[in-house]
C-alpha cells in the first residue's frame, strides 16, 4: 500500500468510516515495517489489538454438559443421604406405608428438589461426599442388624 | 460433536475475550463465561434453533460481565484495578501492560464506558461488521458507529497526549 493511501485510510479509520477490508489493509501496512515517518508512531495501537486477539479462554471453561457425570454422582450421594436419614428416623425394621404413617409418607414423597443448587462440580469433592454418605449408611445398617440380633436373643431368653 | 457443543467451541474464546475486556480480571472473566455456559446449557434447545446463536451468547456475556462489574464496583474493589490489570503472568494482557505504550492504550480502554469498549473489542479484535455488533450488544446501528468513532478518537487523542503520535 502506498503511504498516501495509508494516511487517507488512517484518517477515515479514526472517523469510523472504514470497512473491515480497509482496516485489514491498514493493519497489514503497519505490520509490514515499511511505514511513512508521519505514521511511524501508530503501530502500537494495531499491535495492541493484535495481541488482544491472541488471548484464549482457559481450558477450564467448557460446555456444561460434560459435567453431567458429576451431577449424577452428587444426586447419588444425596439419595444415599436421604436413605440414611429415613433409616435413622424410622429404625431398621419399620415399614413405611402411606396410610399408617402419614408423616413418614409425606417425607417419603417429598416436594420436588432443585438438585442443581447442590451440584458438586469438583470430581474429588463429589467422590468424597458419596463415599462418606455410603459409609454412614452402611454403619447405620450394621447397627440395625446388631439391634435385631440383640432383640432376638432377648426374645429367646424370655421364651426359655 | 453435537450442534450445541460446536457452537460453544467456536465462540468460547470470543466470549472470554469480551468478558475480560469488560471486567478486566481473568478470574472474573472466567466466572462470567462459565455462568453464561451454564445458562446457555439450560436453554440449549432454543439456542441451537436461533438464527445467530453466537450473537445471543455474546449479548448474554456482555450483560453478565456488566452485572459483575457493577457488583465489583459496589464492593469498591474494581475501579482502582483499571490501572493495574490482574491477570496471569503469562497472558498477553500482562505482556501488554508491561509495555509502556501498550499499557497506556490498555488503561485508556478500561476507562471507557463498558458499552463503548465492548464495541471497540468486537470491531478491532473480533473483526465484526456493524450489524453483527449491534445484534450482539443490543445497541442500535448508529450507537455502534458513534461508540466506535468516539472510542477511536479517544485513543488517537491519548496517543497525541502521550506524544506517541505527532499531529
Amino acid at each position: 500500500m502506498k503511504h498516501t493511501t495509508a494516511k487517507k485510510l488512517l484518517d477515515r479509520y479514526f472517523l469510523g468510516e472504514t470497512t473491515l477490508e480497509e482496516e485489514q489493509q491498514l493493519r497489514a501496512y503497519f505490520r509490514s515495517g515499511d511505514i511513512h515517518p508521519d505514521l511511524a508512531l501508530y503501530p502500537p495501537l494495531f499491535t495492541y489489538w493484535d495481541e488482544a486477539a491472541e488471548i484464549m479462554a482457559p481450558v477450564r471453561i467448557r460446555p456444561v454438559h460434560r459435567r453431567r457425570p458429576l451431577r449424577w454422582l452428587s444426586v447419588a450421594a444425596a439419595a444415599a443421604a436421604l436413605i440414611l436419614g429415613l433409616n435413622t428416623w424410622f429404625g431398621p425394621t419399620t415399614v413405611i406405608t402411606g396410610t399408617g404413617f402419614p408423616i413418614a409418607a409425606a417425607q417419603a414423597e417429598p416436594a420436588p428438589i432443585d438438585w442443581s443448587k447442590y451440584e458438586v462440580t469438583d470430581p474429588e469433592e463429589a467422590y468424597k461426599v458419596l463415599r462418606e454418605a455410603l459409609g454412614a449408611a452402611s454403619a447405620s445398617l450394621n447397627k440395625g442388624t446388631s439391634f435385631a440380633v440383640r432383640e432376638m436373643v432377648e426374645v429367646r431368653q424370655a421364651l426359655k | 460433536m453435537d450442534h450445541y457443543s460446536s457452537i460453544i467451541t467456536s465462540v468460547r474464546d470470543r466470549l472470554y475475550r469480551l468478558a475480560l475486556r469488560v471486567v478486566n480480571d481473568a478470574d472474573e472473566a472466567e466466572d462470567v463465561v462459565q455462568d453464561v455456559l451454564v445458562k446457555s446449557w439450560k436453554k440449549r434447545d432454543q439456542i441451537v434453533s436461533l438464527d445467530n446463536p453466537p450473537a445471543w451468547l455474546m449479548r448474554m456475556t456482555k450483560h453478565q460481565a456488566i452485572d459483575r462489574l457493577r457488583s465489583a464496583r459496589v464492593r469498591g474493589v474494581r475501579e482502582t484495578e483499571a490501572a493495574a490489570p490482574d491477570h496471569d503472568a503469562q497472558t498477553p494482557y500482562r505482556i501488554t501492560a508491561a509495555n509502556d505504550t501498550l499499557g497506556h492504550i490498555h488503561r485508556l480502554l478500561q476507562q471507557l464506558p463498558p458499552d463503548q469498549r465492548t464495541v471497540l473489542q468486537l470491531r478491532e479484535v473480533e473483526g465484526m461488521e456493524y450489524k453483527e455488533i449491534a445484534e450482539a450488544t443490543n445497541l442500535s446501528l448508529s450507537q455502534v458507529k458513534t461508540y466506535l468513532h468516539r472510542g477511536r478518537g479517544k485513543l488517537r487523542a491519548l496517543l497525541l497526549e502521550q506524544r506517541i503520535v505527532e499531529s
